[in-house]
């Protein structure tokens, strides 16, 4: 027989999103700590530091791990688009 | 005040997202990370007309069965250095004959989607704001997908602190490859709010932190999966297996077209943290949390290393590690205690159970010298090595898979 399912909204598991939630949210005290000013930024600029360096690349990657994982969400993507399943 | 004020704008970020999302593809799309590095790496981009044009051609193919052809084209045309418009193709050319067309006793079939996205950017220079919005189409002979999105991220003190926010919905209509959809037709609709908060640390160094919550209401399942119901005391899990499904040993009282719940509710965070050290190379580092309320948790730790190498190279080293639990639902096999009982809810998708994977890869990217019309053409290949272990999935055990891939990318 399957196992319980427990579908309400805020499923223990669920909840466990709480606390890095909580952190992102929390986290704006490390604003102002620090001013990298514009002329200091060069490196920042780089192609390679940002947060996509490729986005094609990783448009191809997020449809990837979408249908070989059983997770979605935090880069951006949406977990649906395609019958891929 | 402007502490206050970061905590406002983010919680209003994180909690309204009234525009729409895959913001971060979007806004990527802009280099907002160029422009939120200040003055001389906006006029690093200052042309004002630019365009640029990427393709690539990935190749995947798996010891499963399963291979997957995927090209992509995007051209995007800056205006006035404030806008961009992209117009993107893709497709999947897939050949599979995987455990489930196997274990269905069906023939091997091949299957080819292809996908539109339009999108575009506006920064709005006197409060540092940038707009995205996008819209995408995907059809395949059985699914066809709408895709619309928007979101926007603002720059806060002095361009250290970056906030943004992103809504998008995905309308899928389902259906069964050559059947009508008189006989079968379903809808999935999927809902996402993401938000994003990036704070630099130093002249080398930004930490980012985002989040998401997708709702998903539909059908969910795959209309070709059937997973077999055993009576009790017919079958012994430990001996359930491929082979034993396909030769008998192991008889099912019958098959059912895979039921899964319609409602999904997904969350997920992530934590990001970039690095340049003075020799030319960056460490970028992320690791994911998710969980969703069909009990599945994850864990996603992933390392990109790039180093600078003579002559306009550069060099990828990667890994990345995921693990997840399964699903409440899921079971290695399905019992009945007599042939009118049937399970509520059964699968059997793999990637409903158990598993880690672990995926290295190396990437070359070499900038060609270029004729002065030309402003930089990058020419790069990258090949990837996954390898999957299923926990508990009785009709296969492990699985590896290869990606390898190529693209030219032009800006002028």
């Amino acid at each position: 027989m399957a196992k319980p399912h427990h579908q309400a909204l805020y499923s223990a598991h669920l909840k466990r999103l709480l606390p890095l939630l909580i952190l992102i949210l929390g986290s704006s005290p490390l604003a102002g700590c620090v001013n990298v000013r514009p002329w200091e930024r060069a490196i920042l600029a780089d192609p390679c530091m940002a947060v996509v360096p490729d986005p094609e690349e990783a448009k191809l990657e997020q449809h990837l791990f979408a249908y070989r994982e059983g997770s979605a969400g935090g880069y951006g993507d949406t977990g649906g688009g395609c019958g891929c399943n | 005040m402007a502490a206050a004020a970061t905590r406002l704008a983010i919680i209003v970020a994180a909690l309204t997202a009234p525009l729409a999302a895959r913001a971060d593809d979007v806004l990527n799309k802009h280099r907002d990370l160029r422009r939120r590095s200040g003055d001389a790496a906006e006029s690093e981009v200052a042309a004002p007309f630019g365009t640029r044009v990427a393709s690539k051609l990935a190749y995947y193919t798996d010891d499963d069965g399963l291979t997957v052809v995927t090209p992509i084209v995007s051209v995007e045309q800056k205006i006035f250095d404030t806008s961009s418009i992209t117009l993107e193709y893709d497709a999947d050319v897939l050949s599979a004959a995987t455990v489930d067309v196997r274990t269905s006793a069906t023939d091997k079939f091949n299957e080819t989607r292809h996908g539109i996205a339009l999108s575009g950017g506006h920064k709005l220079r006197s409060i540092e704001t940038d707009l995205g919005g996008s819209v995408s189409y995907s059809r395949e002979n059985d699914y066809q997908s709408v895709t619309v999105g928007g979101g926007f991220s603002t720059e806060l003190l002095q361009k250290n602190v970056t906030v943004g926010a992103g809504y998008s919905y995905v309308y899928n209509s389902v259906g069964r490859s050559h059947t009508s959809l008189d006989a079968f037709e379903d809808h999935l609709d999927i809902h996402a709010v993401n938000a994003s908060f990036t704070q630099l640390l130093s002249k080398r160094t930004y930490l980012q932190l985002s989040g998401s919550i997708i709702v998903a209401r539909g059908y969910q399942a795959s209309v070709y999966r059937y997973v077999p119901i055993f009576l009790e005391g017919t079958v012994d899990p430990a001996q359930l297996s491929e082979a034993s499904l396909l030769s008998g040993a192991v008889r099912p009282l019958e098959r059912l077209a895979e039921r899964l719940p319609r409602d999904r509710l997904r969350g997920a965070a992530v934590a990001r943290l970039n690095h340049a050290f003075d020799f030319g190379m960056t460490v970028a580092g992320d690791y994911r949390f998710y969980a969703d309320d069909w009990a599945i948790t994850s864990h996603t730790l992933s390392v990109n290393i790039y180093q600078k190498l003579p002559a306009g190279v550069q060099l990828r080293l990667r890994n990345r590690f995921y693990i997840q639990t399964e699903a409440d639902f899921y079971q290695v096999a399905y019992t009945v205690p007599d042939a009118e009982t049937r399970p509520t809810l059964f699968t059997m998708d793999r990637e409903l159970s158990a598993f880690w994977y672990d995926m290295v890869g190396v990437k070359l990217s070499l900038e060609l010298p270029v004729p002065s019309f030309l402003e930089r053409v990058v020419l790069d290949l990258k090949g990837d090595l996954q390898y999957t272990k299923y926990k508990d999935f009785a009709y296969l055990l492990d699985r590896t898979a290869i990606i390898v891939g190529g693209g030219l990318t032009v800006e002028l």
